[in-house]
């Protein structure tokens, strides 16, 4: 019998700048925009049993992205080479 | 009938075929792609900024925990084009990184893990990377600050 997989995502990022030509925006324009830092990250967890998806989801660091991507925040701010070219 | 006739009306039908073919032809070719547009901007992602995007995956990664009795492979997928001002700052869209758990217990041969897990680091903000309302609605709601909520179930 087929069971639907339950899953479980955790998205992690902050609200940014929204261009103003969004619509002629590219991901290759949005990177070089952007720069070479983390501005998102996405865990997905799945699986068909939930004490298996329970263990995952329960053990999960949620701190360590967080962590990561306040670095991330924090050498961008830093960067002086990226915000000369904007 | 003027002499001549038919073979100015077959030289007007090649016209016509001609200009309908190549217009068609130009419909059905790809547009070019961004790096075609701007090769400047675009590099090849090795060396030790590919090393620097694999190192933040296996950061991510190790936020996963190691459950007893779960055994997993990871896989890390990086684009191989960078995008940025110079090779060195360059960087890719995305990164994704895989893992598939199977339990002790489960058949060596089944087809499916008994857990999948996907990270996927972006250079883009959640919202763009995801698409308007829905991504905003999602990181609201999930964000790991709050409990899981039933919204944040599932996978578009």
């Amino acid at each position: 019998m087929f069971t639907k997989p339950a899953s479980v995502s955790f998205v992690f990022g902050e609200s940014l700048i929204r261009r103003s030509d969004e619509s002629t925006s590219t991901p290759e324009a949005d990177v070089v925009r952007t720069g070479p830092f983390l501005l998102s990250a996405e865990v997905w967890i799945a699986s068909e049993r939930p004490e298996a998806l329970d263990a995952f989801v329960r053990g999960f660091n949620q701190s360590a992205i967080s962590a990561l991507m306040a670095r991330e925040k924090r050498r961008r701010k830093a960067d002086r080479e990226f915000w000369g070219w904007q | 009938m003027k002499p001549g006739w038919p073979r100015r009306t077959i030289a007007f039908a090649v016209v016509l075929v001609t200009s309908a073919v190549a217009s068609i032809a130009a419909a059905i070719e790809p547009p070019p792609t961004y790096c075609q547009l701007n090769r400047l901007k675009c590099h090849k992602l090795v060396g030790p900024t590919r090393m620097h995007f694999v190192g933040l995956a296996r950061e991510a990664l190790r936020a996963v925990p190691k459950v007893p009795g779960y055994r997993c492979h990871e896989d890390i997928v990086i684009d191989k084009t960078a995008y940025g001002h110079t090779a060195r700052r360059s960087a890719p869209e995305s990164i994704s990184a895989f893992l598939s758990c199977s339990h002790r217990t489960t058949d060596r041969h089944a087809l499916r893990p008994d857990v999948e897990i996907s990270v996927v680091l972006s250079m883009r903000p959640a919202h763009v990377a995801e698409g308007g309302a829905r991504a905003k609605r999602t990181a609201r709601s999930c964000s790991p600050n709050r409990r899981v909520s039933p919204s944040c179930s599932g996978r578009a």
